[in-house]
């Protein structure tokens, strides 16, 4: 196939055209389905993902797709999209939450796991109070339930 | 409009919880209760285990539930490459003194424990807890 070379605009929520290569647009699993079923179209709305986000998905996939590209993926290419990848999921909470829902949306899977695993490794070594307080959640447990549920689990605090 | 953990759909939450490490999934419980409940949920256990099988490969689990009445512990082995709970490995076994429950993630030969009665230290080459979501107390 040639279509390498071929041009598609994403459009943000905001209107915001993206002019992305036809591999970079195919990483959205959504757009490869809507590509396969014929909607030939060179621009696709993508009318939940605001511009700023949907300009970091696609930043994510350019340079995916750049590296899937490199012959031979030698070790050093992956050591450099890990990097990147650990660089690029470090943003803030709400940022995280935004990028986890495009990417859901968008079937982007990658980007949906490290965003994913970001969020479950800062929760990692965390007390309930901290998770709560980062995650901007209401503590709905009365001090005598609360008891409970960590008698329940106190073997799970203890190493 | 800023987007928080409380705007994810249940399966975006369950996903993110399923990926924390088992020995933390304690507070995870304790932060509010939509998570305890969502914790304790049984599609929830079978994720959280498929994650840790996906990290740690070549290692079995061993599921161990506490039932408070009888002191009965059943003990399933959970097949990494079957990916399934292997029935012909399920043993029940009976425990005395202070009830733990634990997932352990074990590296040595399982059958060494389907013994035990009460020294725990016998468990103490086992790594990792959970309690799966079918575990009473």
């Amino acid at each position: 196939m040639s279509e390498s070379n071929k041009k598609i605009s994403l459009i943000s929520s905001e209107g915001e055209a993206f002019e992305v290569s036809e591999a970079v647009a195919r990483e959205f699993e959504i757009v490869a389905h809507m590509l396969e079923d014929g909607c030939s179209g060179s621009s696709i709305p993508i009318t939940t993902v605001d511009s700023n986000i949907l300009g970091k998905v696609i930043e994510y996939c350019t340079k995916h797709v750049e590296v899937g590209n490199v012959e031979g993926n030698s070790e050093k290419a992956e050591k450099d999209l890990e990097e990147f990848d650990k660089r690029f999921i470090a943003v803030e909470m709400n940022t995280l939450f935004s990028l986890i829902l495009a990417a859901n949306y968008l079937n982007v899977k990658g980007l949906l796991n490290i965003g994913c695993q970001k969020v479950a490794d800062t929760i990692k070594d965390m007390k309930p109070e901290e998770v709560r307080s980062i995650f901007n959640i209401e503590n709905d447990y009365t001090p005598a339930e609360e008891e409970v549920v960590r008698k329940e689990n106190e073997w799970a605090f203890q190493p | 409009m800023k987007t928080m953990i409380s705007n994810l759909p249940v399966d975006l939450l369950e996903e993110i919880l399923s990926r924390v490490l088992l020995k933390s999934i304690g507070a995870v419980r304790s932060t509010c209760k939509n998570w305890n409940v969502l914790s304790k949920d049984e599609r929830f256990a079978n994720k959280h285990i498929e994650k840790t099988a996906a990290s740690q490969r070549d290692k079995e689990v061993l599921v161990i539930t506490v039932n408070t009445k009888d002191h009965l512990i059943s003990v399933k082995f959970y097949d990494f490459h079957k990916k399934n709970f292997d029935p012909s490995m399920n043993r029940n076994v009976v425990i005395h003194g202070r009830l733990l429950m634990k997932l352990f993630t074990a590296i040595g030969d399982f059958r060494e424990v389907e013994s035990i009665e009460a020294p725990y230290s016998r468990l103490d080459n086992l790594v990792d807890c959970y309690v799966p979501s079918s575990v009473q107390i």
